[in-house]
Formats: C-alpha cells, structure tokens, sequence
C-alpha cells in the first residue's frame, strides 16, 4: 500500500491562542519585528485592509485603533507541540514541522476509522474544539501534502492522480524554492509545479543546483523525506497567553478554568488523577508567581479543581498585572477503583504491589524493603533485607533457634554502653565469622537500665561493653 | 426539616446503621490486664495513640495483637522504627515475614503520607508508625484512612512529646514496670479517661522480668529451655 499524509497548516497560530474574548471588536495584528512584517492578523484587521507582508507603518497608517503584538517564535513552537498533544489522541503519527506545521502519516490510520471520510471527521470535529484556523491537504508523500496544505487545497483524497493534477497547478512562487530559482525558471517560461515536474530530472540536475532535485525528489516520492514523530509527555503542562492584563482575580478564574478544563481532560483520558497542580501567573513588571494547590485526594474533575483554585488565588494578592498563566500538572497516578462494602462501608482496594509500587513511586525504590532471617550466626547479618513482595525463601524456623532470645529491634552499628546496667542473663557467647575478617568474638547479655529499658549487650574480648539490640 | 437532622448528625444525636462497623467487639490483646481496662482488647481498626519510651516492652505488649491479626491475609507495616528490625525475633514470634514491609522515609514528613497510604490502600491489617507531634488534624485524616481501609494504626510517640488531646478512639501511656509495664488510659472513646493498670508480663515473658520468682542462680542451659 502506498502512503498517505495529511499536512496541517496553522497560518494565525499566535493569533488563535491569544485568550479571545467574546465582545472583542478590536483589530490586533501581530508583527515579526526581525522583518517589519504583519504576520497574522484578526477578521477586524482584514476589514482594515491590513495584509500579510505589509510594514508596521503602512498597517497603523490604515488603521489607527490597531493593537500590535510582537512575534514570538516561543508561543507558537509552545502551541504547536499542544496543538499535536491535543491530536495525538485521534491519531498516531504526528510529525511537527516548525514553525507552524503538523504532518500526519494517516495510511495506518485508515482501517481504523473506516476510510478516509471517517478518520477526516474525527479528526476534524476533534480539532474544531481548539478554534485554530487551518488549512490542510492530504498528498502521498509529506513534501506534497505541505505544499498543497500552505497552498490552501483543503481537500482530501486517496487516489494519487488528484493528488497529481493539483500539485500541477501549484505556482511556484508557493514552493520553498530559492527566489533565484524561481526567477530563472520563470524565465524560461516554467511558472507551475506541472511544468517543472514534465522535465526530466537529469537534464534540470545538470541546469540547476541540487536543492531543486532533492525538493522535487521528495515531493514525487523517490527520495525519502526524514521525519521524526511526535512522542507525548507524561507530565501536563500548558502555557495560554492572555489578551489584557489581568489584575482582578476574580477575571482571572476564566481563564485558569480553560487550562484546568484541559488538565482534566488529559487525567482523564489516561484514567490518572493528580494531587497537586502548579499555577504559574507571568507579571508584567515582576518576578512570575507561582501558586500551588494540592488536593487532599487525588483529584481529576474540572469542578473540584476550579473550587481549589478559586479558594487558594482568593487569599492571594497580585503583586503586578498577570499577562500569562502556566498550568502544570503534579505527579499523577493511576486512579483505583474503590470497593464498596454493605457492612463495613467503603474500603480501600489497592492490590499489595500497587501499594509498593506507589510508596516506591514517591519514597524511592529503597525506603521499602522486606526483612528476613539470614544464614550468618554473627547477629548483625543474621538479618537481610530483601526487595519488597518478591518471593522469598523463608526457612521454618528451627526449633532451637526458636529457643534463642532475641532483641526485636537491633542497634546498627553497636552503641558503646555508657551508664550502668543489671545484667539478668548471659552470657551467651557468640565466636564465629572467621572466614570473611569479621570475626566476632562476644559474650551476650541481657540487662535493664535505671530508665527500665531492657537491653541486648555484649562484652568483647578487651572488656568494652556494648548495647545491640532493645528488647522493644 | 432536613436542617435540623443535619445539625442533629453533627450533634451524633443519631445513631445511623452504617456506623454499626466502627463499633465492632475488639479482641483480646493477649495480656488479661490490659483487656480489663480495655473491655475486650484493641480495637479492631483505627488509630492508637501510645506514648511511650523506646526500649521498655511497647512491642512485646503489642505482639499478641499482631499475631492475631497477622492470620489474615493482608500486610503488616512498620513505618520509620527508630532501629533495624531484628528478623530473628518476628520469625521466632511467628509473625510471617514475607507479609511484613518496613518503611524509612528519608524525611518525617513523609511518614505520614506513607501511613495514610497504606491504611487507605485497604491490604494491610497493621501500620505502626514512630512519629513525634503529630496534629489534631493529621490525626483525624489517619483515623479515616484506617477506618477506610480496615485497618489498625498504632502512632508511638515519646512520652515527652507535648501533644494535645488528639481526636482518637484510643490513647495509651506506658512506663516500665517491675512486673511488666504500667499503663495509663488517657483517652478511650465511650470509656472512663485516666485510669492505670499494671500489666504482668511474666507469663509470656519470663526472661525479661526484674524479679523472679523462684530465685535460682542456675540459669537453664539456653536449648533445653522452652517459651
């Protein structure tokens, strides 16, 4: 089977997340200040007659009510990357082409949704949701599908000859061919992709430079465009620039309620809840804020969530007007199911691993271990710590181990003994490790102290007393 | 009209059947003294306060408890115990290892969260936690996790630490005694507060005694010996 992509092109990707309002009447046009070019522009900037390319100048001589906002390379690689998170749950390989692209390889997509209309419609209504503008084209290789998606095509097919005789048609202007290029072929009277595509490829190889061969390779598909695919986050983190400052807090909850209504949605999709989420509110003139609001339980549920934060950013003063907000999310886990019982209410359902995996999760992998009884006569290695849950090897007890008397808790290492004790029984000496150079040689006692705590000692061979164990 | 029983629930003015469970019969702790200040033993399932020096019998009055209810399937926890367990000792107490994990935060604040974790995870039967100072609110959350997740939580605290009365089914002091261990009933919820008992600890533990008896200075040959 052949392949098939779909490229999707976001011309007013800036424009689009800005935090729109509803009674926005206001022309905005955002200006990349490295070329003193409008670059996206609202409906009301249209209407003003203000074009993609024109000089910041010329556009607020048109317009005087213009408001203007900087370029930025950041928000838009930011929402690209959202914008393939969003995607990336109706469909499996999404490749971003920055600044303002996404190819998706959809032919391993198609059995799935049953055909191509099916998988456009899930495709599409999930990405109505965003409110991007986009224009898109399929093309059987991703060089193709970029250039009749920029070229605004916006249709889709399977049939490869469609595919052909729209590519024909595209100017060369829209190529990203070098302006050289496309100067001196215009001069020869080559003006469309068509008529480029007619000549052999050997004959324009000896004319023309090697970019214009390996461009033209890979939209016909005999050379291998490289992608690489999108691999999602774990962790939830969005970023929404806001339109106007914001100093009410009040005004501020709708827009942290459209980043938690995202946040929930990605907890719930994975079946995770999250404990704690991190705000960070941008200041203008100031150091970003950063608030953080934990949930007693775990928590996924855009209203539990919206509650927390209304309560925690209402006993919070803004130090300076907010013009951004970040949203991460804290340490997810997956949700369990809660079991309910008529007599003894509602209990807890974890399996033991889970419980270990969590405690690990948090505590690190050894703060949770097993003891059990080791082969080694010497008390200090008589126990061994074990990695929790696996299958252990626990010997029964021998019986005359059984009679041995035993400290429950052990000093590690042996505290010197510093006060006076009475001794009650000993001593049991214990003389054994020769093998390894840690050879004990001990007599044990067991004795109280004045404070009524019964101890485990020891006395070496040079007379110095030691404390090992508690009889706790 | 539902106001009013409402306020009459948060009175405890009613008694409603679901919270039948929280009042289950306690079984025996194993020492006949401790059951008799007690009425029947430890509870079944919520937090114990003990205050206790380290080092006295605190443990070896609880191992009866322990054993009991180990014969369940489910986990028996120790969270931060101030030294290494001894596995030598559990095994020969019959306790089954293989369901006993042992929790070492690196910091105390994550004592808590481990505890409320296990107890609300709903397998472990026991969670006994070393903790000093623990608030009337955190206190109140363990409960719930152990009533949740059926379980016994039992909080030991150095007797010095200045805690206020916490809002537990169940608060104990321990002091060393020549018999065995005194112990003082602070709290007990449906019970008579500040009552003392000394418990003899002779019968199970005949070896860590101050006096004996049958004053011999032939002490048995350790392997013919038996308990």
């Amino acid at each position: 089977m052949h392949g098939l992509w779909l490229y999707l092109h976001f011309p007013k990707l800036q424009m689009d997340t800005l935090y729109h309002q509803q009674d926005l009447q206001r022309p905005v046009v955002i200006v990349d200040a490295a070329v003193n070019a409008v670059v996206q522009y609202n409906t009301q900037a249209y209407q003003a007659g203000i074009r993609k390319g024109m000089g910041l100048g010329h556009a607020s001589a048109l317009c005087q009510s213009l408001q203007v906002i900087p370029y930025s390379p950041d928000i838009t690689h930011k929402t690209l990357l959202d914008v393939a998170q969003w995607l990336y749950l109706v469909t499996g390989d999404i490749c971003p082409f920055q600044p303002d692209g996404l190819l998706l390889r959809i032919h391993t997509m198609l059995s799935l949704y049953g055909g191509l209309e099916g998988y456009w419609h899930a495709l599409n209504s999930h990405l109505q949701s965003l409110r991007l503008h986009y224009h898109y084209a399929t093309g059987p290789t991703p060089q193709a599908a970029r250039l009749l998606a920029r070229y605004g095509w916006d249709q889709r097919h399977q049939d490869a000859d469609v595919h052909q005789r729209a590519l024909a048609t595209v100017p060369l202007s829209n190529t990203d061919l070098e302006r050289k290029t496309i100067h001196s072929l215009a001069r020869v009277g080559v003006k469309r992709l068509g008529d480029l595509m007619a000549l052999p490829l050997n004959e324009l190889a000896q004319r023309y430079d090697h970019t214009l061969v390996t461009y033209l390779g890979r939209i016909k598909g005999s050379f291998q465009q490289p992608v690489s695919f999108y691999q999602p986050s774990e962790r939830f983190e969005r970023y929404l620039e806001l339109l106007y400052d914001i100093e009410d807090i009040n005004a501020l909850l709708v827009p942290v309620a459209q980043l938690l209504g995202q946040l929930s949605h990605f907890l719930k999709l994975r079946d995770q809840l999250s404990e704690e989420i991190t705000l960070v509110l941008h200041h203008r003139d100031a150091e970003p804020q950063t608030v953080i609001v934990r949930s007693a339980v775990g928590e996924y549920r855009l209203t539990a969530w919206q509650t927390l934060c209304r309560l925690k950013l209402e006993t919070l003063t803004l130090e300076a007007p907010v013009y951004g907000l970040t949203l991460k999310g804290g340490h997810a886990y997956i949700r369990q199911p809660d079991k309910q019982d008529l007599f003894s209410g509602q209990q807890g359902a974890l399996s033991c691993l889970q419980l270990v995996s969590q405690l690990q999760a948090r505590l690190g992998e050894d703060a949770v271990f097993q003891i059990l009884p080791g082969d080694d006569p010497r008390p200090e290695y008589a126990t061994v710590q074990h990695a929790p849950l696996r299958p252990m090897q626990l010997k029964a007890p021998v019986s005359d181990h059984m009679a041995l008397l035993r400290p429950s808790l052990l000093l590690t290492p042996p505290k010197p003994l510093t006060h006076k004790v009475t001794l009650l029984h000993g001593p049991e000496r214990i003389a054994t490790g020769w093998w390894d150079n840690q050879a004990v040689i001990r007599d044990y006692f067991v004795g109280c102290n004045g404070r009524g705590e019964w101890l485990w000692l020891f006395r070496t061979p040079q007379q110095q007393w030691f404390i090992h164990g508690l009889f706790s | 009209m539902n106001m009013t029983l409402e306020e009459m629930k948060q009175k405890q003015l009613v008694w409603q059947a679901r919270q039948q469970a929280t009042v289950r019969p306690a079984k025996g702790s194993g020492f006949s003294g401790l059951d008799r200040l007690l009425d029947g033993g430890l509870p079944e399932r919520g937090m114990i306060d003990l205050h206790t020096p380290l080092g006295i019998g605190e443990l070896r009055l609880l191992l009866p408890t322990l054993q009991l209810r180990h014969h369940d399937e489910r986990l028996l926890i120790f969270i931060a115990p101030p030294h290494a367990l001894c596995a030598t000792f559990w095994q020969s107490a019959d306790i089954a290892l293989d369901r006993v994990l042992i929790i070492q935060p690196n910091s105390t604040a994550e004592r808590l969260w481990a505890a409320e974790q296990c107890l609300r995870s709903g397998c472990c039967h026991s969670v006994l936690c070393w903790y000093q100072g623990v608030t009337v609110a955190q206190s109140k959350r363990l409960q719930l996790a152990a009533e949740q997740g059926d379980a016994l939580y039992i909080q030991l605290q150095s007797p010095n630490a200045r805690t206020h009365s916490l809002p537990v089914p169940l608060a104990l002091s321990l002091s060393p005694d020549e018999q065995g261990l005194a112990i003082t009933l602070r709290k007990q919820r449906g019970g008579v507060a500040n009552r003392h008992i000394r418990v003899n600890m002779a019968s199970r533990w005949p070896d860590l005694m101050r006096i004996r008896k049958n004053t011999n200075n032939v002490i048995a040959f350790p392997q013919s010996r038996t308990g």
